[in-house]
């Protein structure tokens, strides 16, 4: 259960900026923390698999008013090897 | 408190932590840092033990704060204490800890046997190696990268050129690269950038000459935006041949035609010298005109500024347009930048203009406007070159692992460097071969050649790279040697790869924190790590693997493992001074064999004014920046800017700029002039497509780290074509049509992307290249730079075939 602390850069523009936080706090799996200067917002995911988490960092990151996504921290101490039956088919197709 | 609420309220404090540092723009101190673990994230997460590390990946050279428990990498996080990252990380770097643990790393020998992969010993494995170079010592090269540390490079360096007196050694850094040494070279008499990463803190405009760095090098455009968010004015240029993820952030962007950049560079200093914004000054002083001789070399031949100006004439705003596609308005806003000294102008380029075969003009035309603008030599204002893999610069560079270099910038084909070499090594005078070796087009065209052709490479030993599906023309270099019984293919590596798959014995590896290292990135920094974790099954470090194939060849008789008191030339010693047979594996980690090998090696370092410090320096900071320098306290000081007073301790008082290594002995710049040339191979009737190869964001290389992180390989699957919206309405492509592309050299089919993740001009498409089950490289050119010998990998001609299949 992977947990990633996040810098995130939120747009100058009040409204947006007040909408992209709440719309970020809706989610369970993530945690906000105290607006620094400048717009930047610290942010936590935890979830319960790599993949979850990469699809709620990209949600993240796709949220109206998030200019820019930074990564600071990451702990995967509960993921072991990986397998490669959950991953995207892989096919040769060289010719 | 549970162990997951402690976690994530670590990641919040460490997120906030960065989040402060960014806002406040507080650069953590350079020098010194004796702590090797950030005490505030040590406290934070007790159960886990902490160590240093710059990011496996590319040369930005980040660092990363490494959290082991049970034997392996659980957790990483951006170090706030590095001055390249100050606690950020990207996407890869993120996972770099995932990295390790994909489930079919290589954990034994393997040889093929009838066709089979079959598990070996090591001791087999090393044997064979020794027995086939035995055989024939010319007939043997070895070929690393820029991801070579700089220990195992320096090995793999004296093994070949003081032991086998061999130089056919090479760095795959000759493909992404090799354009800039000899730019650097040709234009300052020695390599590597003046300057370094301050710049993104000080400059006002960045021209990013074909360089995507929102994605190649994320955290460093991180620091360009995070002035933005200040408030601070940074204007951004993005020069481009097709739009990026740069571009959406680019105050101007301006999309060339390909090799249209020659046409620019010359239009910025035509319009320097015609409306006398030229700063005439720092060109009296500082600068000699060059020109190319009639066959183009490094060293070119003299030319007067009354030349230089008669022949940079022609390249008005609107010829400039007719070549390169920039409106001429545009040129004359770009080269406004330039005249205006008031502003502080910083050139970052990479891939784009060293993969051309023209790279070794195009960095000299970069370094050429900055000189005739006088835009050189205070923070922020300046050229400066970017690298793509994380010791490219540290290794490939400055450990010399080139086929015409010794250590420390010396050359093969200098006498006295050669003695400089042999006296270091304790080599018998004449020892280290006096010819350049093969360059790597050279080396895999010799080796996919038959013998009775003039094929006189017939054994490769490939480490830390993946040739098979990074070389250029792979049908031409890479797949004949396959289909040829004598020859033999060697390849260390951490995970399976196009190139393992075709090897006739694989040697599994260690990988990052698996192994000591140090590496040295894009900005002269040298950085250390200890080894943290044990790696896979029977992996080995790549340094453990030279040195045991040199010491069976010492017992096999070979005279070259011997220096000229007859002792094997890789001896190390313990504490108390006991010799230390390291190659024997069981005793490999009874002393630090990176450190003994580094502190040899950095003897080298202060013939060319790379002066290193001593290896318990970089224990204890997060890299240095050469030269570094000893102060009368004992102390340690490293170089931001060379050649600029104050900043660089080899210039001398009141000479405020003094390039001491000039090619004209006069402590003066070489500022070049080149023509406008086309491309060896342009679209026509039968191949109307331009073709462009790169990477993208969530890749590194050719993927085989990368590709094995889900998170990594879910967001970018697999390779795709970029097609631009209306030739796919012309030639009736819709997104995910599996469309076939093909050159003159071969033919790929992969899935269409309408504009895709960019956006290519008509007329053009773009493939990535990190899929090893989609080679681009059936299809590129190996036409190369005739003086870096670095191959085009950005433009060759194509057409696509639509097969009118969906995915």
């Amino acid at each position: 259960m992977p947990v990633a602390g996040l810098v995130v850069t939120l747009t100058e523009l009040d409204l947006l900026r007040d909408e992209a936080c709440a719309a970020l706090a809706s989610d369970a799996r993530i945690t906000l923390g105290e607006m620094q200067r400048g717009g930047r917002l610290p942010v936590v995911l935890a979830t319960d698999s790599v993949l979850e988490e990469q699809d709620l960092m990209n949600d993240v990151a796709r949220t109206p008013g998030v200019l820019l996504v930074d990564l600071a921290f990451h702990d995967f101490s509960d993921v072991g090897e990986f397998s490669s039956d959950e991953l995207p088919q892989r096919r040769r197709t060289r010719e | 408190m549970e162990r997951r609420d402690f976690l994530k309220a670590s990641a919040l404090a460490t997120a906030t932590a960065v989040a402060g540092r960014r806002v406040l723009a507080q650069v953590p101190p350079s020098a010194p840092g004796p702590q090797a673990v950030d005490p505030a994230l040590a406290a934070r997460v007790g159960d886990v033990t902490w160590g240093k590390a710059p990011c496996r990946f590319c040369g930005t050279g980040c660092h990363v704060q490494v959290g082991v428990r049970g034997g392996r990498v659980v957790t990483v996080a951006g170090d706030q204490l590095a001055p390249v990252n100050r606690g950020l990380l990207c996407v890869k770097g993120y996972h770099v800890g995932l990295a390790l643990y994909g489930s079919d790393r290589l954990t034994r020998p393997m040889l093929k046997r009838n066709g089979r992969h079959v598990p070996i010993s090591w001791e087999e494995a090393v044997d064979i190696i020794a027995r086939r170079v035995m055989a024939k010592p010319r007939g043997f090269a070895f070929y690393g990268s820029g991801q070579w540390t700089i220990p195992e490079g320096y090995a793999a360096q004296k093994f070949m050129k003081g032991g086998l007196s061999n130089n056919h050694i090479d760095p795959n850094a000759r493909l992404c690269m090799a354009s800039a040494v000899t730019g650097y070279t040709s234009t300052f008499g020695v390599d590597e950038p003046y300057n370094c990463f301050d710049d993104l803190e000080h400059t006002d405009v960045v021209i990013l000459w074909g360089n995507n760095m929102a994605e190649m090098h994320p955290v460093l455009f991180s620091r360009l935006m995070d002035r933005r968010s200040r408030g601070e004015r940074v204007t951004l240029v993005d020069l481009t041949t097709r739009r990026t993820r740069t571009s959406a952030f680019a105050d101007h962007v301006m999309v060339f035609k390909p090799h249209g950049d020659l046409a620019l560079a010359n239009g910025i200093a035509h319009l320097l010298i015609a409306n006398n914004t030229w700063d005439r000054a720092f060109v009296e002083r500082y600068v000699n005109f060059r020109k190319d001789s009639e066959r183009p070399d490094l060293n070119g031949q003299a030319m007067t500024f009354e030349e230089y100006r008669r022949r940079i004439a022609r390249y008005t705003p609107e010829y400039v347009e007719t070549l390169s596609g920039v409106p001429a308005a545009e040129v004359r806003r770009l080269a406004g930048f330039f005249a205006d000294r008031n502003l502080k102008v910083l050139s970052l380029w990479c891939m784009g203009v060293n993969q051309h075969t023209r790279g070794t003009a195009m960095n000299r035309l970069i370094h050429a406007v900055h000189m005739l603008s006088g835009h050189f030599g205070r923070p922020g204002d300046g050229p400066q070159s970017l690298t793509g893999q994380p010791s490219a610069c540290g290794t490939a560079r400055e450990v010399g692992t080139i086929a015409h270099l010794l250590p420390g910038g010396l050359l093969v084909a200098n006498a006295d460097h050669r003695h400089k070499a042999e006296e270091i090594w304790n080599l018998p005078a004449g020892r280290i071969n006096a010819t350049p070796g093969y360059h790597t087009v050279q080396m895999w065209k010799k080796f996919s050649t038959a013998a009775a052709q003039g094929g006189d490479i017939d054994t490769i030993w490939v480490q830390v790279t993946n040739p098979g599906q990074s070389l250029p023309n792979l049908a031409e270099l890479f797949d004949p040697s396959r289909t040829m019984a004598d020859k033999f293919l060697i390849v260390s590596d951490v995970y399976p790869t196009a190139t393992t798959r075709q090897a006739d014995l694989i040697l599994p590896s260690a990988m990052w924190v698996e192994k000591n290292g140090m590496t040295g990135n894009s900005e002269r920094r040298t950085q250390q790590w200890f080894k943290m974790v044990d790696p896979p099954g029977e992996a080995r470090a790549d340094v453990w693997q030279t040195i045991a194939v040199a010491r069976r060849l010492f017992d096999l008789g070979h005279p070259g493992m011997r220096d000229k008191d007859g002792e094997f030339i890789f001896r190390f010693r313990n504490p108390a001074g006991a010799a230390v047979p390291s190659w024997e594996y069981p005793r490999f980690h009874e002393v630090n064999v990176d450190a003994q090998l580094f502190e040899e090696y950095r003897r080298f370092s202060r013939f060319k004014h790379k002066n290193l410090a001593p290896y318990e320096q970089y224990v204890s900071h997060r890299g240095m920046r050469w030269p570094v320098i000893e102060q009368p306290d004992g102390s340690w000081r490293e170089t931001r800017y060379r050649f600029v007073e104050g900043e660089d301790p080899n210039v001398e008082a009141g000479k405020r700029i003094q390039f001491y290594h000039s090619v004209t002995h006069d402590d003066r710049a070489s500022l070049w002039f080149h023509e406008h040339e086309n491309p060896p191979e342009m679209p026509d009737a039968q191949y109307p497509f331009w073709l462009c190869t790169g990477r993208v964001l969530e890749h590194w290389h050719s993927g085989s780290m990368t590709m094995r992180v889900p998170q990594l390989r879910r967001a970018m699957p697999n390779a795709y074509v970029e097609v631009n919206r209306e030739d796919a309405e012309r030639l009736g492509i819709r997104d995910g049509d599996t469309i076939t592309l093909e050159s003159r050299r071969g033919r790929l089919s992969l899935p269409a992307w309408i504009d895709g993740r960019a956006s290519p001009p008509p007329g053009s498409v773009f493939v990535p290249w990190f899929d090893e089950r989609l080679l681009i490289n059936q299809l590129t050119l190996d036409a190369h730079d005739p003086i870096s010998k670095q191959p085009d990998y950005k433009k060759c001609a194509v057409r696509i075939v639509p097969a009118g299949t969906r995915r």
